[in-house]
Parts: structure tokens; C-alpha cells; sequence
């Protein structure tokens, strides 16, 4: 060490009481104790002294001077602190930033119920027992039979509406001529009314097991089919009724027998003079019996001519079938003609791709039942 | 920019009234924000010329000074709302400034290549030209030396800037606050962390390492 300082410092002196004479402020009781030792060894008070000089000298570097446009870099700074955040604040601040800046939001009670392992366990289970419930409901739904009420009144259809001029009611059996010695034919205009629709009662529960079966059809005869199809269109339009239309420029061949409907013998309009009666002898039961037929005027066939063709949904069951004809009755126009009709032989009604028929587990579970389809024949008399 | 509170001096230590005009700077800025200039302008203006002597006593450049000041001068603003009160702000921002500068120092580790030819060469040439050069003042003696100073001055301050540049940066750092900013003993051991008798053991080592710098014959710029 080339500053002559004594190592040790002497005893009863330290470096704080060298810096405290040196900068002036050493204190009265100190004084004696550091001025003996610095007469005991003139080295202290040199070094003293250097002291002294290089304070001045570090003094006397002079007064410095910021330069101008520190607080423009300092906004600039400023802002790109901003746009960091906080997240790059100094270590070289005292100390840390203050996170009371960060707002602390308390959970909801319903979160904290919620996390907690009880309650979840509760809620789980509750819906397990919704789940089970609405499933078991839906399942006796399904199950459930239809309730007995009481017999509902045949249909009588299809039947021409009394017309005093019109033959007798017809009926199926074989009328004949009852001349003596003669055999027993039919008449020309009798065979002519074959064809026409004959007379069909049927049960609403025979209706139901026909339509189950796919061997029903519901024919509506018209003289006017615009109104009706009109009306019955609406039904497909709507939504869950079952309705649907089938295309009659791509019909389906399980439909193809619906096609050609059997004919229907033209009412007779009045005529100038009325023709001698004609007497029948009816051939049913043990005793003969006697019509007596007034002769009228037959006119050429009317021919029906399929307008449209419908398909509807329905449950099986007696409850939904008289539903369904009884919406029929309210939807078509006055005049029309409501006919069940046996089918020969079932009809498989093509199933339908749509979504509520692919995706039927989205149905609610009502619906989750074997469907009955009949098949709907719109025929206008020409 | 804020001009009402006058500016102090480097050296020069805030009395009470200047303390009551720090705290009502800091009232201000903490309600208007930092991102007001308005707010913060008045306390740059008033220790810009302080913090950034610290920094160029330290760094001994004065770009990397005025880089410095500035990025003391933002962490103070950042850091308005940690100080309580209880020390002089003047102190705790030096502290805050001198914490940049020693991270600084440490960091880039300027202390084995600071260059002082950017602080004592122009020096030189004002002196030996009788500042007539085109060339920047030195930061480190914006006072233009006077007539009856000659080469033996101008010598003796590049000694003295070479001796400083080559203390350690702790060393260094108490030097300044001492001598530069002329803090007391109470100051610097509040801007250092430190008892008070630790600062006077540092000041006694620090004066005497600086005193063997600059009794080396010829004294270079560290390396």
C-alpha cells in the first residue's frame, strides 16, 4: 500500500473517526483521542490531508447539465411501459409495485358451492334421477292401453246421399227379375252399378287394425278436389301432424293400386216423365223378397280420377284413427265423400329420410312408437 | 412542462420548504397519473440535472448517462406509490437512480470497459485551445475552466475521472453520493441499504483506494 497508512490503525482509532476528521463533522470527545494518535504518528495526518485534497478535487469535477429532450425519451418510456404492463417493473425500485392495482374478484357462492365435492355428487345423482324418471314415464307411455270407451258408432260412408229419384238403397245382393218361367238374370244397369262404391261400415277399431296392418285407405271423392287438397295441404304444411304428400308425377308403386279407383255411378238429374217401375225379387234369405225399382234414366259412369295422394303418420289405435278422421271431416270442404277402403293387400309405406324420421331418438318419447301409415286418395269425379 | 418549482442543484441538499415542495409534486402526479407529462414535468425539472449526474459520474458517458436518467426517472414514476413518505424523496429517488446505474454497471460490466475519452478528451482540447473547438463539451466539465486554469488543472481532472472510472462500482457509488451529490452519511446509507457505520467504513476504503489511483504515475482508463 503506498498511502502510508498504518496497518493496524493504532489503538483507539477507527476509520470512522479518520472520514469524520476529514470531512470535518468528528465529534469533541473523539478529538482527543484521534489528534494524540496523529502526533504519534505523522502519517495519519498525511493521509488525512490526501483525503482532504482528492474530496476537492472529486468537488471540483464541476456541475453537470441534463440535456435537453429527457422528457421526451421519458413519455416515450412511459408509454411503451404502459403497453408492456407492469410485468417488466424494476428490481431496482425499493420496493415491488403495490399488486393492489391487480383487482381481485370474489367467486360467486353458487361457484363455491359448486366446487366443493358433495354438492356436485348431489346434483349428479338428481339428474340421474330426472333422467330415470322422464325415461320410466316415457316407458309407460308407451306401454300404456288405450282407454276402453264406449263403442264407437260404424262409419257409415260412402254411402250416396237419398235421392228420391235415385234407385234403392243398393245392396249386395243379386236382384231379380221376377218373371215367370224366366231365369233369374241381372240387369243390364244393375251390372253397370256394380262397380260403383259399394256401402262399407267399419268399426273404428277394424279401421285401426286395417291401418296397423298397412291395409287401409282413405279415399275423399269430390266433384270439386281443388278446395280439399287445397285444405289438406295446409296439413302437410303443418308441423307433427304426420301429414305428408306424395308427388303424383313419381308415385310410388306400393301406392300404384290407389291409382285406379273404382267408379261411381253419376246421380240421375229429374226426369220430364216418370218410366213404369220395374220389380226385383231379392234373392237373399229363406224368403224371397220384392223391390220394386223405379226405372230411371242411367247415365254414363262417372269416372274418378286420382288428384292427389297423401301419407299419414298416426299411433295405432282406435283413439288416433277416429282423430285423424275426424280432423278430415273438419278440414275438407262440404260435398266430399269420406271412404274407407280395405286394401287387398298391405301397403309398406316408403319411410321418409328426413330428419325427425332418421334422427327419431330426438323425438320425445311419444313419438318413439311403430307408426301406422294410410295412405290418403284425393279423387275428383269427371 | 411544469417550471414553477425551481430546479436544485446537483450538490445541493432539499431543505424543508423544497421537501414540502416534493411532496406536493407527488400529490400531483398520483392524481392526474403518470401518464400525465404535465403532472411529472415539474419533478423532472427539478432533479433531472441531479439524477443525471449521478449517472455520469458513475458511467462516465453521457449518452449512457442521459439513457440512464431516463430509465431512473421512469422507475421513479412507476414507483411513485411505494415511497411512504417517511425518507426525503430527493433521497429515495437518488437511491432509485443509483440502483439503475450499479445494475448497469454490473450487468454490462462497464466498469473493465467504460472509456473516458468521451468525458476528459474534449476537455483536453477546450483546455489546451482555450475552448475554441467545434467540438461537444464534456458532460463531466460543463464548467468551462476559467483563465487562470491551465494544463496542470485539466490533468489533474482527467487523473481524477480516470481514477474514479476505475473504482469498484460500489466504491464508486458511495464517492459520489459523498462528494457529488454531497449527501450526509444518514442520506447514503438510506440510498444504499446499508447502518450508517457501514458507509463510513466504505468511504474510508473508497477514499483510500481512490488515493492509490491517483498516486499511480500514470494513470490510464481501465481496460
Amino acid at each position: 500500500m503506498t498511502t502510508g497508512l498504518p496497518n493496524p490503525l493504532p489503538f483507539g482509532i477507527t476509520e470512522s473517526d479518520l472520514i469524520d476528521l476529514v470531512d470535518g463533522v468528528l465529534a469533541r470527545e473523539r478529538e482527543g483521542v484521534v489528534l494524540g494518535a496523529i502526533k504519534a504518528d505523522p502519517r495519519l495526518g498525511q493521509l488525512v490531508m490526501k483525503f482532504r485534497s482528492d474530496r476537492e478535487l472529486v468537488v471540483g469535477l464541476g456541475e453537470v447539465h441534463a440535456p435537453h429532450g429527457l422528457a421526451d425519451g421519458i413519455e416515450s418510456r412511459l408509454e411503451a411501459a404502459a403497453l408492456r404492463g407492469l410485468s417488466t417493473a424494476s428490481r431496482d425500485i425499493p420496493r415491488p409495485i403495490p399488486i393492489s392495482q391487480v383487482e381481485r374478484r370474489e367467486p360467486s357462492s353458487l361457484r363455491l358451492l359448486m366446487e366443493s365435492a358433495w354438492p356436485r355428487r348431489l346434483a349428479v345423482a338428481a339428474s340421474l334421477a330426472i333422467i330415470a324418471g322422464l325415461g320410466t314415464m316415457g316407458v309407460l307411455e308407451l306401454m300404456r292401453k288405450p282407454v276402453a270407451g264406449p263403442a264407437p258408432a260404424p262409419i257409415a260412408v260412402n254411402l250416396p246421399k237419398p235421392d228420391p229419384i235415385a234407385p234403392l238403397a243398393p245392396t249386395p245382393s243379386i236382384e231379380i227379375a221376377l218373371e215367370p218361367d224366366a231365369e233369374p238374370t241381372i240387369p243390364p244397369r244393375i251390372i253397370a252399378a256394380a262397380p260403383a262404391v259399394e256401402p262399407v261400415e267399419m268399426t273404428d277399431a277394424r279401421a285401426a287394425m286395417l291401418a296397423s296392418e298397412g291395409r287401409l285407405a282413405i279415399a275423399l271423392r269430390t266433384s270439386a278436389a281443388a278446395p280439399a287438397i287445397k285444405r289438406l295441404d295446409s296439413l302437410t304444411r303443418a308441423r307433427d301432424t304426420g301429414w305428408r304428400t306424395i308427388a303424383m308425377d313419381n308415385v310410388p308403386k306400393q301406392y300404384a293400386a290407389l291409382l285406379t279407383p273404382p267408379a261411381e255411378a253419376r246421380p240421375a238429374p229429374a226426369l220430364p216423365a216418370a218410366p213404369e217401375p220395374t220389380v226385383f225379387v231379392s234373392a237373399h234369405g229363406a224368403n224371397p223378397q220384392v223391390t220394386v225399382v223405379a226405372p230411371a234414366p242411367t247415365l254414363p259412369p262417372l269416372h274418378p280420377v286420382v288428384k292427389a295422394l297423401y301419407s299419414v303418420d298416426l299411433p295405432p289405435g282406435e283413439n288416433s284413427f277416429a282423430a285423424l278422421v275426424r280432423s278430415i271431416k273438419e278440414s275438407v270442404p262440404e260435398g266430399v265423400t269420406l271412404t274407407l277402403r280395405e286394401l287387398p293387400k298391405p301397403v309398406a309405406a316408403p319411410i321418409p329420410v328426413d330428419p325427425d324420421s332418421v334422427l327419431w331418438w330426438n323425438s320425445p318419447v311419444g313419438k318413439w312408437s311403430r307408426r301406422a301409415s294410410v295412405p290418403i286418395v284425393v279423387e275428383g269425379l269427371e | 412542462m411544469d417550471q414553477d418549482s425551481p430546479p436544485i442543484s446537483p450538490t445541493s441538499q432539499p431543505s424543508d420548504e423544497g421537501d414540502q415542495i416534493d411532496r406536493a409534486l407527488v400529490a400531483k402526479i398520483r392524481a392526474a397519473g403518470i401518464g400525465s407529462r404535465e403532472a411529472w414535468g415539474g419533478l423532472l425539472t427539478r432533479y433531472q440535472d441531479r439524477l443525471f449526474a449521478v449517472c455520469l459520474r458513475m458511467v462516465g458517458n453521457r449518452d449512457v448517462a442521459a439513457d440512464l436518467t431516463q430509465d431512473a426517472f421512469v422507475k421513479v414514476l412507476q414507483g411513485l406509490d411505494t415511497w411512504d413518505g417517511r425518507s426525503k424523496l430527493s433521497t429515495w429517488i437518488i437511491r432509485v437512480t443509483m440502483n439503475v446505474c450499479l445494475s448497469h454497471l454490473r450487468a454490462a460490466k462497464l466498469r473493465k470497459h467504460a472509456s473516458l475519452e468521451d468525458d476528459f478528451a474534449p476537455s483536453l482540447v477546450r483546455g489546451v485551445n482555450g475552448g475554441s473547438s467545434t467540438r461537444t463539451r464534456s458532460p463531466l466539465t460543463d464548467r468551462e475552466p476559467g483563465p487562470d486554469e491551465g494544463v496542470q488543472s485539466v490533468d489533474q481532472r482527467r487523473r481524477v475521472l480516470i481514477a474514479l472510472a476505475s473504482l469498484d462500482p460500489d466504491q464508486r457509488a458511495i464517492i459520489v453520493l459523498r462528494d457529488v451529490q454531497g449527501l450526509d452519511y444518514d442520506q447514503i446509507a438510506a440510498a444504499l441499504s446499508v447502518a450508517t457505520g457501514t458507509v463510513k467504513s466504505r468511504l474510508f476504503r473508497a477514499r483510500l483506494a481512490l488515493r492509490e489511483l491517483l498516486e499511480q504515475p500514470h494513470s490510464t482508463p481501465p481496460q
